[in-house]
């Protein structure tokens, strides 16, 4: 079977699994389920649908990431001349010196180090201007972080091959822009516009951010392993490695839209030209440490994920769409998650008022556990759950780690569906350009994490009493919905913890 | 092509696959609730009828199914009511099966072959669920909807 799987074009491998999954759930609804012709069924199959989507996805990534071998990216030993690497660090407001000292710390010796201030605070540019590095700033904030590097790329573009971009809290090792330059002057890599690296968070002294943490070891391996063999690797935007001459000929990062770093590496991509690969070289940034700042972020990225509606994907591999695609369905999920539990809601207190004395017998229990219909549901629940903790284990983390690291997701996940679909509504009505950088937060006391996920949470625990009051018809629920109902206060636990 | 029409392909592939679905099950949705209804049915006409105590070991005319609806309680050796059969123009067309004294725990119904109906009553009498089984008992599916006939019982 390996041998089949590896047998396929590499292009193609990902896609045929996928649609292979797919049709199986497919195939696995059909037999196990009955629906009458109604427009409420159908609505509630179609979530289902939507949910054999991430299943699908989500499943061929493990496996995949299971059976495939690391994809190569070659590069020199040691480095013959120096040719000269700008490195470029983009500040909005967000300024943290010590961080922005450590950029000095540089061994390559060519290297010239610029900070592209856009900050519009006072004390925020005294406080650049008190380093020693050369600060460019422009008239305007037009284009936001594209348009700022884009000032950079045509004023000083030409006298650099290379270019490193850090952000505000990129923290790199001394080596950093020496290694990255080992890969970029293989002649093997010659089409590779855009090199990353593998990013690690530096404050996991934070409790919020080392559970965040749990799973880079698996988010890396699929980076190596099947984002750089599809060929859908898409850049984020900083700590990496830029040939200069490409991001010029393609006009510079692309200004219309908030998240320049998709947009810039589609275009890089687009007709197969160039391409744009992860390298095993490690750096750092600053991860969000408490649920204001991660709520924050998790609802602009979703904003401008949505925001790339509009983009041109034509020739594109389809390795890349379908991340793409996978991107746009993740960000969609609070919205699905929440018409479910909805739906979920009013199923229950129908079969609650129309049938109030049930109650739950042994031989059904019995029944039900036997049942191939059980097995099915079981199996769709937690297949991706066994797969994924197989690859876990094989990179080393522990068990107790990864379970933690569930929990902590699933409750983050709830506890952002109301800003993220705050942020998606603000978006279908014209805001489309809204962009503040992701700032420092307080940490948001219980009151506070309740008044940010508010509707989230209420609606878990609507969906809990649903469930409680119809345990016969929906008490599989309970799996999922027990524990999510406890987000406020996980959360609430796990941010205050530090390690 | 944009990312919109790449979502839109997406919406509309997923929508199609539960048009599809529903449309493909629904064939199988209506036979087994068409099969609860003519159960129904068999409970509810046969109940209509008097009771008469047939004794298997006499023979006369009272110990054959005349009418065109019939149900016969079935006791066990020592006594007790061991099985329901029911008879439409004389022939059997379902049988209720007794378990822990009168509660119904499976009927089979003799319809293009034998399907079982595992039904399970709530504290009040009421049916709360039904599987349908294949002749080997693995369920094959299950229904929740409220049943119309209420209970059936020895009498």
């Amino acid at each position: 079977m390996k041998k089949i799987l590896l047998q396929c074009g590499d292009n193609s491998l990902f896609l045929i699994i996928f649609f292979l999954l797919f049709i199986i759930v497919n195939l696995g609804y059909y037999y196990f389920l009955a629906f009458s012709f109604q427009l409420s069924t159908l609505f509630y199959v179609w979530l289902l649908e939507f949910a054999a989507l991430g299943f699908a996805y989500e499943c061929t990534e493990i496996i995949l990431g299971l059976i495939l071998r690391e994809s190569d990216v070659p590069h020199v030993n040691k480095l013959r001349d120096y040719p000269p690497v700008a490195l470029l660090c983009v500040t909005c407001d967000d300024i943290d010196t010590n961080i922005l000292k450590n950029l000095g710390h540089q061994t390559y010796p060519n290297l010239h180090i610029f900070i592209l201030d856009d900050s519009q605070r006072k004390e925020s540019r005294l406080a650049v201007d008190s380093l020693e590095f050369k600060v460019i700033r422009r008239s305007g904030r037009i284009g936001y972080k594209a348009g700022n590097l884009n000032h950079w790329l045509f004023r000083y573009g030409s006298y650099f091959p290379y270019f490193v971009v850090a952000d505000a809290d990129s923290l790199l090792p001394d080596r950093f822009v020496e290694q990255m330059v080992c890969y970029a002057k293989h002649p093997d890599n010659h089409k590779i516009a855009i090199f990353e690296s593998l990013i690690h968070a530096w404050n996991r002294g934070n409790g919020f951010v080392r559970l965040q943490s749990i799973m880079k070891p698996v988010v890396h391996r699929n980076k190596l392993r099947l984002d750089n063999r599809f060929e859908s690797t898409l850049s984020v935007g900083h700590n990496n490695l830029y040939r200069t001459a490409i991001v010029m000929d393609i006009g510079g990062f692309n200004e219309n839209y908030i998240a320049e770093d998709y947009a810039t590496s589609i275009e890089i991509l687009r007709g197969r030209k160039w391409l744009c690969r992860t390298v095993p070289v490690i750096s750092y940034e600053r991860l969000p440490a408490n649920l204001n700042e991660f709520a924050k972020r998790q609802a602009r990225w979703a904003f401008q994920t949505f925001q790339l509606l509009n983009l041109n994907i034509s020739g594109l591999p389809w390795n890349v769409r379908l991340k793409i695609l996978g991107t746009l369905h993740n960000y969609l999920m609070p919205i699905v998650a929440s018409v479910g539990m909805i739906l979920l809601v009013f199923f229950n207190l129908q079969r609650w008022m129309f049938s109030p004395n049930l109650y739950l017998s042994q031989e059904m229990i019995g029944v039900l556990i036997k049942s191939k219909f059980f097995l099915f549901w079981l199996m769709y629940l937690f297949l991706p759950f066994l797969l994924r903790t197989i690859l876990t284990l094989r990179e080393g983390v522990a068990i107790g780690e990864y379970l933690r690291s569930i929990l902590f997701h699933s409750a983050l996940f709830v506890a952002t569906i109301w800003p993220v679909i705050r942020r998606l509504t603000t978006f279908w009505t014209g805001d489309r350009l809204g962009f503040n950088a992701t700032s420092k937060a307080t940490c948001p006391s219980l009151l506070q994490i309740l008044k940010l996920g508010g509707p989230g949470f209420a609606l878990t625990w609507i969906a809990l009493l649903s469930v409680i009051l119809n345990p016969i018809f929906s008490a599989l629920n309970l799996i999922w919905i027990l524990p999510i109902s406890l987000s406020p206060l996980l959360i609430y636990y796990y941010q205050r913890s530090t390690i | 092509m944009t990312v919109r029409r790449m979502a839109l392909g997406m919406l509309i592939l997923t929508a199609a696959a539960a048009l599809f679905l529903v449309l493909a099950s629904h064939v199988r949705y209506t036979f087994y609730m068409n099969l609860m209804n003519e159960c129904n049915t068999i409970i509810s006409e046969s109940n209509q009828l008097v009771p008469i105590e047939i004794n298997e070991n006499i023979v006369n005319k009272e110990s054959t199914v005349n009418s065109s609806w019939a149900k016969i309680v079935v006791l066990s050796a020592d006594g007790y009511p061991k099985e329901f059969r029911y008879y439409h123009d004389k022939n059997l067309v379902a049988v209720d099966k007794l378990d822990e004294g009168e509660k119904i725990v499976r009927r089979d119904i003799l319809d293009k072959g034998p399907i079982r109906i595992q039904l399970f009553y709530g504290p009040n009498g009421n049916l709360v669920h039904r599987y349908f089984l294949d002749e080997d008992g693995k369920i094959i599916d299950s229904k929740f909807v409220p049943f119309v006939g209420g209970r059936t019982g020895y009498r």
